[in-house]
């Protein structure tokens, strides 16, 4: 006999069998007991979870000749055709492969024959949301008025890409991941029918790999009863399976917390000795930090997708961290990722920045070393607890005004720069002054240079020599004005009725512009020292 | 536009009043179906009314409408229900409004349109013959009603925290609402009270959410609504760019009420707040510093940044800067 796969073999045959969905095997059971089938059904849930199963045991339910309380007797004629995928009146179609209108109008044409020898026809559709939406509308009418005879039984991993009014007409049923507990306890039943000799390290480390999905867990197990017969050790397991086990990045974050570099190294050589690819240690290291930053949260572990077991670990892990060093390791990962492709040397680059990551100072809050300063007290000995509850704390409206002041003081050289070049000698205010009607005058000689000079202002007076200064962005047109400089000179002369020399430099934006208000207006002004950017005309 | 209420039109059936022809402008399946059951009902005498139920795809208008008008000399009524009719053009449609201004007393017509499109031409010509009756998904204040009138109706009772949760899961169309309802009908033991760990166990069907959510739970500060919100929308498809902008939106309209007379008109405003984010403004002011307001719109734009530059996308870049709006600043 042809080898079958675990995953096949091992297929529940009834409600009762389906691991870890009791709320849907249990609610399907009752509408049995209680004659509430309904006429259409869409079982949701991730890969691997029992959806499609659960829709043959289902079909198996309604057409059994000895079906008892919604328990298929798997024996009858029926039974036998509908798990062999013979039955004429149970269709299983692939969603995938029977996207178009036409095979949904084909479906229609069949929906309206009686069934041959059961009391329904099921039509079971894996994968719906591969279905076009014209097809979903060619169904619609069905499935609003379905003949008593049809029952439709959807399966998706995607329940957000069906059609709502689909949707809408279905009785829908979610499946879960399935815990690790389960999968291991399942993975035990069947190791033991076959005989085979498997490690509980390396039930668990399936367990953890599978992802809370059954036929994943009865896989990766095949695989490895291929690789290693009928003894399955943990060392042999971790060799075959090349899938970065989680365990592996708890390890390397609690080397990070206690900055153990030695062990760091050892992870990441363990991590090229096993061949696996950097970007995708480096995208799982990014996504484990954020489970963790996720999981410190009030009911933290609530958010995570994944099974209950690794919830609760990621949620013991998180307590002990700063979130808002998880915030900055996060940034400092997804800078790794984005930067890991154009490095020539993978390996090195990888190990500099883990070493980079684990030498980061723990974060504080600008706020509290306020605190500790106003209080005289200069050191910030804060204990790992502190860090992680006060940090976030709101700041006190006090602290947020002392706050501010210390950024006033920390510009103030700026804005004494800024107070030198206003003060200005009368000469020069002078020639600010009336520096309108030199650029009407030099207009006289050419419009595009007095639009170009009308850009800057005159910034300082030395002697005979009056520097005009321009915002950085008008340096095309200074190389212009610095031709026409004469002109410009002669223009002065018939103003001012002074003989000056003219020379053009580049200055900040702001201390060049011209326009009063834009000068004047505290929010601009704020808006431009905290976000940057330029005002366009 | 003047609009019926449901609830008033249902009233008005009962008590013998049936229109020849209805409108029923929104998308959740239970209120149409109710409403459907409703006039079905009204129109069973001695016996029900042949009912014939049309879909967008590839129906003959033609012939619907020239059945509409012909009238039967033996048979009973009809119950004519169109779905979606959208795509009804020339004559046809000329005729179907034709026939919604003086329709055949024998038969009744309910018209489906799940989208609520007021300057759809379609919309705007049946609205002025025929009253719309709202059948979207009701405002939150108005889903509780809905859960004790579905719990009535299958003769169940729940605790205060079973209804919240209810409302929390599935609260985004009574459709779901009835849906978990039912369920939990079927798999728990008869006559038991719905407990919170029943509607945990048995709604597993993640409700609906719209990027002005998200906005609002920041706003609120709430972390935990935020990501959850934020992963569902992604989950659905929703870019993140999108939802940075968005966020980007409240916060810009707050940190311009932090500063100096921002509370005043003169300051320029985006204007585009829906109306709930708008009214709520003052509570989620009172939040946030200036100091908070400044640095997360700071944040917000280096996310934008990010995301245009490709340094960042999806949850990576998501799930921190929630948490630095939710929980602390950058």
């Amino acid at each position: 006999m042809s080898y079958q796969v675990l995953a096949r073999k091992y297929r529940p045959e009834k409600f009762q069998d389906v691991l870890g969905q009791k709320h849907v095997t249990k609610t399907l059971l009752n509408a049995f007991e209680r004659d509430r089938i309904a006429h259409a059904y869409l079982f949701s849930g991730p890969r691997g979870v029992g959806k499609t199963t659960t829709a043959r045991i289902l079909a198996k339910a309604l057409n059994c000749l000895n079906e008892n309380n919604g328990s298929p007797c798997n024996d009858c004629q029926n039974c036998d055709e509908i798990a062999s995928s013979r039955s004429m009146d149970v269709l299983e179609i692939d969603g995938a492969s029977n996207r178009g209108i036409d095979e949904i109008r084909n479906l229609r044409e069949l929906v309206k024959y009686a069934p041959i020898n059961a009391k329904f026809k099921v039509f079971i559709i894996d994968e719906v949301h591969m279905l076009t939406q014209a097809a979903f509308n060619a169904l619609l009418k069905t499935l609003e008025e379905p003949p008593p005879h049809v029952k439709f039984i959807f399966a998706t991993t995607e329940p957000n890409k069906v059609l709502p009014t689909i949707l809408s007409r279905c009785q829908r049923h979610d499946f879960h991941r399935m815990s690790l507990e389960t999968i291991e306890k399942g993975l035990r039943t069947i190791i033991e029918i076959e005989e085979i000799k498997i490690e509980d390290s390396v039930l668990h480390l399936i367990g953890n790999m599978a992802d809370g999905s059954m036929r994943d867990a009865l896989s990766l197990t095949d695989q490895l009863i291929a690789f290693c017969g009928d003894s399955v050790t943990l060392k042999a397991a971790t060799e075959m399976l090349g899938i970065i086990p989680n365990d592996l990045f708890f390890s390397i974050t609690d080397a990070l917390k206690t900055k153990d570099h030695s062990a760091l190294l050892v992870q990441l050589s363990e991590v090229h000795a096993k061949g696996f690819a950097l970007t995708d240690f480096i995208g799982g290291l990014n996504r484990h930090l954020l489970n963790l930053l996720i999981a410190h949260g009030e009911k933290g572990d609530q958010l995570l997708d994944m099974t209950d077991d690794l919830k609760q670990r990621y949620s013991e892990e998180s307590r002990g961290l700063n979130p808002r060093d998880l915030i900055r390791q996060i940034d400092h990962v997804t800078v790794m990722e984005s930067e890991l492709k154009y490095v020539q040397q993978p390996k090195i680059y990888v190990e500099a920045m883990i070493l980079k990551l684990a030498e980061m100072d723990a974060s504080v809050n600008i706020a509290d070393i306020l605190k500790k300063l106003s209080s005289g007290n200069t050191e910030t000995n804060y204990t790992e607890e502190q860090k992680a509850t006060e940090i976030f704390q709101p700041e006190p409206q006090s602290m947020v005004k002392e706050e501010s002041s210390t950024d006033a003081s920390e510009t103030a050289p700026e804005k004494k720069e800024e107070k030198s070049s206003v003060e200005n000698s009368p000469q020069l205010e002078k020639v600010i002054k009336r520096w309108e009607e030199v650029v009407t005058k030099v207009s006289e000689n050419g419009t595009s240079i007095s639009t170009f000079l009308s850009h800057g202002k005159p910034i300082e007076l030395s002697g005979k020599s009056l520097t005009i200064g321009f915002p950085k962005k008008y340096k095309f047109q200074l190389d212009v004005l610095k031709k026409n400089v004469r002109r410009i000179e002669t223009s002065i002369m018939k103003v001012l009725n002074q003989e000056m020399r003219v020379e053009f430099v580049l200055v900040q934006n702001e201390k060049a512009s011209i326009n009063k208000t834009e000068e004047t207006h505290p929010v601009t002004q704020r808006m431009l020292e905290l976000f940057g950017g330029e005002i366009l005309d | 536009m003047k609009q019926k209420s449901l609830r008033q039109t249902v009233d008005e059936m009962r008590g013998g009043k049936v229109e020849p022809v209805y409108f029923l402008n929104g998308n959740d399946y239970f209120l149409q179906s109710l409403f459907v059951d409703e006039v079905m009902a009204a129109l069973t005498i001695d016996e029900a009314p042949e009912k014939s139920y049309f879909s967008a795809e590839s129906v003959d208008y033609t012939a619907v409408v020239t059945d509409l008008f012909s009238g039967s000399l033996f048979g009973g009524k009809k119950l004519v229900v169109l779905h979606n009719p959208t795509r009804m053009s020339g004559k046809t449609k000329d005729d179907f409004f034709d026939y919604c201004r003086q329709p055949n007393s024998d038969n009744s017509l309910i018209v489906l349109l799940d989208k609520v499109d007021r300057r759809s031409a379609f919309t705007k010509n049946l609205t002025q013959i025929v009253p719309p009756i709202n059948t979207s998904p009701p405002f939150p204040d108005k889903m509780a009603n809905w859960i004790e009138f579905l719990l009535k109706k299958n003769d169940l009772s729940a605790t205060k925290a079973a209804r919240e949760l209810l409302l929390e899961l599935s609260g985004d169309s009574v459709y779901h609402i009835a849906n978990e309802i039912e369920k939990i009908k079927i798999g728990l033991p008869e006559n038991s009270e719905i407990e919170e760990s029943h509607v945990a166990d048995f709604c597993g069907w993640e409700r609906e959410y719209f990027p002005w959510h998200l906005s609002d739970a920041a706003g609120s500060k709430d972390f935990h609504k935020s990501i959850l919100i934020g992963k569902s929308l992604l989950h659905h498809g929703v870019d993140v760019a999108s939802m940075v902008t968005q966020l980007a939106t409240l916060f810009q309209e707050l940190y311009l009420m932090s500063l100096p007379d921002g509370q005043e008109n003169d300051l320029p405003r985006t204007g585009w707040l829906n109306q709930i984010l708008t009214r709520k403004l003052p509570t989620y002011f009172n939040n946030f510093s200036q100091n908070e307001l400044e640095q997360i719109v700071k944040a917000l734009g280096e996310a934008d940044r990010n995301i245009k530059t490709g340094k960042g996308s999806g949850e990576t870049l998501l799930v921190p800067l929630l948490h630095r709006i939710a929980v602390g600043y950058a």
